[in-house]
């Protein structure tokens, strides 16, 4: 029985847009009555009227009795309007009955308006917050650069700041200012400012939905990927508060996304498998990230230029951070590292590699923290290093390099700290 | 995330079967594809060896970690916790307010009088990233990091003796038998390098009074024996029994075990026990080890100044200089979770003697290590810990001269440091009373230091966790909040 009823209020997605017609049609055809002087409409259609009000809103309150449903304001306020159209169409019906027109007219006016709200609250539900004024928004974000008082706080109030505001503070954790942002919750800091893989905040929405530390919780609205990737790329920006950051809006956003899951799927397990198999030590630097660190410094000494190579060759795009420390590699295989188009850290410590290997690092554009340590690479070498846009530390300890030649170099790339330790 | 429970035997099953033939297959396709390769000989044929693991849930700071575990419990008030104006209080009573009726061993709750010991020792200022740092005299050495290191004054524990103290450090909980962090560690982690453990323990031997140190302290509790610490002695074998016996050859072991491994997976594929799987994993680590090892502990490549930085005890098997080389060397090495212990802090008496000595064997040392690795640009992704199990008295324990007295546990407030990735350099932490008996200001207990730094290693502490008993265990158990004023 109670499974037929469940049933029966599914059909509130069928039968809510018989009130919505008939109703609609109901109210035009008394204005215009009421425009010629003419008297009200028979009363059949008055009842048809209020039956299809009262099966749409009875099949609407079986559904949400359904466990798993959730509760939100948009909920609510739908199902309230919905019963009060309800009743007053039964009003509607009495008085018209009563033939009292004037009054009659006047509650179907009423309950016409009313039906707007309440409908297009049911579409929110099913089509999502801005269903309507997408297409305008998008119009309006593929061009412009976004800044956090546009684009971010918007999306956090929306879906964070009911349960992080000042009503609440779900983790001891508040998103509607910048200061509390910056605060960070009861697990410490939430964002990580340049840092998406280390930013708490991403890290929660990213899990998967059935986990406990997921957010928002799973019963309530989700991110899209769209909002996911906006508040990642404001993230990597620096999280400003006041600086607009590059955006290019949803629909190209989205096509990314969607190339980068491609590209996840063909990185296991097919491709780390050699690696894997030859002990590399190969492992994703966060969950639900493609981004690698892979280290072939401990028990992969004996691997010469070609091996390194070709076991590398399969995943150039996905290197972020990689440890040739105390390798046979040489020089030869210093071109390689231009490939990488996420590289950031390198680490070369301990090995053969000289001014000539150093030349081919030429502009790369990520690479961030670099050793040198105890190879032979001297101050004409590293003098090549100034070229690095985003180079941030250079570890220099026991090389050729001179105090002199590291103070003259620094003053010439203030942005990067060359650090010689003796 | 987790699976359910209780999980239903036959899948159970049927999962086992199948993920044993996944690793059989990798472990088949591996000796075609490597063939000309030299490791191939030291690669297992026997499939069960391989363990996957999870990996950090975000991007992490510290890639490992160097905790050097100070067994006994230095007084913080003779090292690290300035108290000057104890001075004036010289054999007078603590006072009850600040006792407040708080629990006492049997070694002083007997005591008629509770008469305040100030340190006999100076203190002075360094400069570090905030307006300084007041350490004791006692280590001249350490001081050099001041601009490195995060002094946290605040600590405090549950536990009031050395036992359950170090259990509680260690596992996060104070009955034995849960898995320690380093298991943890290799658990999460894994090995980056697959010749060597992702845990291991290194011990040293004390000057004053030394406690017992059992090896379930490096246990990996319901983790599996793979993720036990490891324990290399000193001296001519690291390892005992790692040799081959005398007639054996290279090549003979490899049979042996490969031999040995076949039989092992049938009895898996029919008992489906996990102690099997362990076994053979360990069976194959040791054989590894038999090539890393001895290169791990030849000291003969480390050019002489950089002996020199740690000490002349460097040349001492066994000694805390010599670990802390090997420390350095280890982490070279990709070896995920370096334990020292330094035994002999427990003093009761005779403290000022034997302090000194203590932390002259750990001073210079400890230093040179954090330096050393500094200069090869390993300190940014190595987290550093140095702690006791828990603090000292405020009052001495039995009688009080102007030069000797000792102290009792104390586990309400002590003091440590930590350096490297992602700890926040040159900075103190939390601050004690006057007495140095009470924290007045940023408690922070041991759950709170073990989620702070499994965040600094890129895991939320409260989804590292491994289902048995019905429950998903984590080493924070059900405590612990990360405390960012820890982290850079
Ligand atoms: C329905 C209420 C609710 C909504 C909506 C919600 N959260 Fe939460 N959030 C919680 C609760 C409850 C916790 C604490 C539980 C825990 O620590 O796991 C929490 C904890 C967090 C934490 C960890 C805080 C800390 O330091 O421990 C972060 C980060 C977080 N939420 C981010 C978000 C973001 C981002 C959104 C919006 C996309 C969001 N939350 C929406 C309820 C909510």
């Amino acid at each position: 029985m109670t499974e037929l009823l469940l049933v029966f209020g599914r059909f509130h997605v069928v039968f809510l847009h018989l009130p919505l017609g008939i109703f609609f049609a109901l109210g035009f055809v008394e204005w215009t009555a009421w425009r010629k002087s003419q008297g009200p409409v028979p009363r059949v259609w008055v009842a048809l009227a209020t039956a299809s009000a009262l099966l749409a809103a009875t099949s609407g309150w079986l559904l949400h009795e359904e466990p798993g449903r959730g509760e939100d304001w948009v909920m609510e306020w739908h199902e309230r309007l919905g019963i009060a159209i309800a009743l007053g169409s039964i009003l509607c019906l009495w008085l018209h009955r009563k033939g009292k027109v004037k009054q009659y007219r006047r509650t179907l006016c009423l309950l016409v308006t009313a039906l707007l709200p309440a409908g297009h609250f049911g579409g929110m539900m099913t089509h999502g917050d801005d269903f309507l004024w997408e297409p305008l928004k998008q119009a309006k974000e593929i061009s412009a650069d976004a800044t956090y008082s546009s684009h971010i706080a918007p999306l956090l109030k929306a879906r964070c700041v009911n349960c992080h505001g000042a009503r609440k503070q779900k983790g001891e954790l508040r998103l509607d200012t910048p200061d509390w942002i910056l605060a960070g919750g009861e697990g410490g800091l939430a964002i990580e400012p340049n840092a998406p893989l280390e930013s708490e905040l991403l890290y929660r929405i990213r899990l998967p939905l059935e986990d406990e530390d997921h957010m928002p919780p799973e019963e309530k609205r989700q991110l899209k990927p769209s909002e996911l990737e906006l508040l990642e790329t404001w993230i990597h920006a620096g999280a400003s508060f006041e600086d607009p950051f590059p955006w290019v809006g949803q629909e190209e956003q989205t096509l990314e996304v969607a190339a980068v899951e491609e590209e996840k799927e063909s990185l296991e397990p097919m491709n780390l498998a050699p690696l894997k198999d030859a002990l590399v030590h190969v492992q994703p630097l966060a969950a639900n990230t493609d981004a690698l660190w892979i280290d072939f410094s401990a028990p992969c000494a004996d691997m010469d230029d070609a091996q390194v190579r070709a076991l590398l060759r399969p995943v150039l795009q996905h290197i972020v951070e990689l440890n040739l420390a105390r390798t046979i590699i040489t020089d030869e295989l210093m071109p390689l590292f231009q490939e990488m188009p996420r590289l950031e850290k390198l680490d070369l410590r301990e090995t053969a590699i000289t001014d000539v290997g150093l030349k081919n690092l030429g502009h790369h554009p990520t690479l961030h923290t670099l050793n040198l340590v105890s190879t032979r690479v001297t101050d004409v070498g590293i003098s090549q290093l100034k070229t690095l846009p985003s180079l941030q530390k250079v570890w220099l300890w026991n090389t050729a390099c001179t105090a002199e030649g590291v103070t003259s170099l620094q003053k010439e790339a203030p942005q990067t700290h060359f650090i010689l330790v003796e | 995330m987790s699976p359910p429970f209780p999980p239903d035997p036959l899948q159970e099953r049927e999962l086992m079967l199948t993920r044993r033939r996944f690793f059989g297959l990798s472990a088949h396709s591996l000796g075609a594809g490597l063939g000309a390769m030299a490791l191939q000989s030291i690669l297992p044929k026997s499939a069960l060896a391989a363990t996957p693991t999870l990996g950090p849930h975000f991007r992490p700071k510290a890639k490992r970690v160097i905790y050097m575990h100070m067994e006994g419990g230095p007084s913080q008030l003779d090292l690290f916790d300035y108290k000057p104006g104890l001075q004036d209080y010289y054999d007078k009573d603590l006072p009850e307010s600040i006792r407040k009726g708080q629990r006492l061993t049997t070694m002083t709750s007997g005591q008629a009088r509770f008469p305040i010991a100030p340190s006999i020792f100076n203190f002075n200022k360094y400069e570090n990233n905030q307006d300084g740092v007041w350490l004791s005299e006692l280590l001249p050495h350490t001081a050099k990091l001041s601009k490195d290191m995060c002094v946290v004054r605040s600590m405090h524990t549950d536990s009031i003796n050395h036992e359950p103290g170090i259990t509680f450090f260690q596992t996060g909980n104070q009955q034995p038998g849960r898995p320690s962090f380093g298991s943890w560690m290799s658990y999460g982690l894994g090995n980056a390098n697959a010749n060597l453990p992702a845990f291991v323990v290194l011990i040293s031997q004390g000057i004053g009074n030394m406690q017992a140190l059992s090896a379930r302290f490096w246990g990996s509790g319901f983790l599996g024996g793979e993720h036990q610490g490891c324990k290399l002695r000193s001296g001519k074998d690291a390892v005992l029994y790692l040799n081959n016996p005398a007639g054996v050859s290279r090549e003979d072991r490899r049979r042996m075990l490969d031999l040995v491994g076949e039989l092992n997976e049938k009895e898996y594929e029919r008992s489906l026990d996990p102690e099997v799987r362990t076994r053979v994993a360990q069976a194959e680590m040791a054989y590894r080890m038999q090539m890393s090892v001895p290169e791990l502990t030849d000291i003969s490549t480390e050019d002489e100044k950089t002996l020199a930085m740690y000490g002349d005890d460097v040349h001492k098997p066994g000694s805390f200089a010599s670990n802390c080389l090997m420390a350095r060397r280890l982490a070279e090495r990709g070896v995920r979770f370096i334990q020292l212990y330094m035994r002999g802090w427990d003093q009761h008496g005779n403290l000022p003697k034997e302090i000194r000595a203590q932390s002259k064997a750990v001073d210079q040392a400890q230093s040179a290590l954090v330096k050393d690795l500094q200069r090869r640009g390993l300190l940014d992704d190595t987290l550093v810990l140095w702690s006791g199990e828990f603090g000292r008295t405020v009052y001495s324990q039995g009688t009080l001269t102007k030069t000797n007295y000792g102290r009792d546990h104390h586990p309400r407030c002590f003091s440590l440091w930590m350096a490297g990735g992602g700890v926040n350099p040159g900075t103190v932490y939390g601050a004690t009373d006057d007495f140095g008996y009470n924290i007045t200001e940023n408690p922070v207990s041991v759950h709170d230091l073990h989620a702070t730094l499994l965040h600094c290693l890129g895991f939320d502490h409260k989804n590292l966790t491994f289902p048995t008993q019905g429950r998903d265990m984590r080493l924070t158990d059900v405590f612990g909040k990360v405390i960012p004023g820890l982290m850079a």
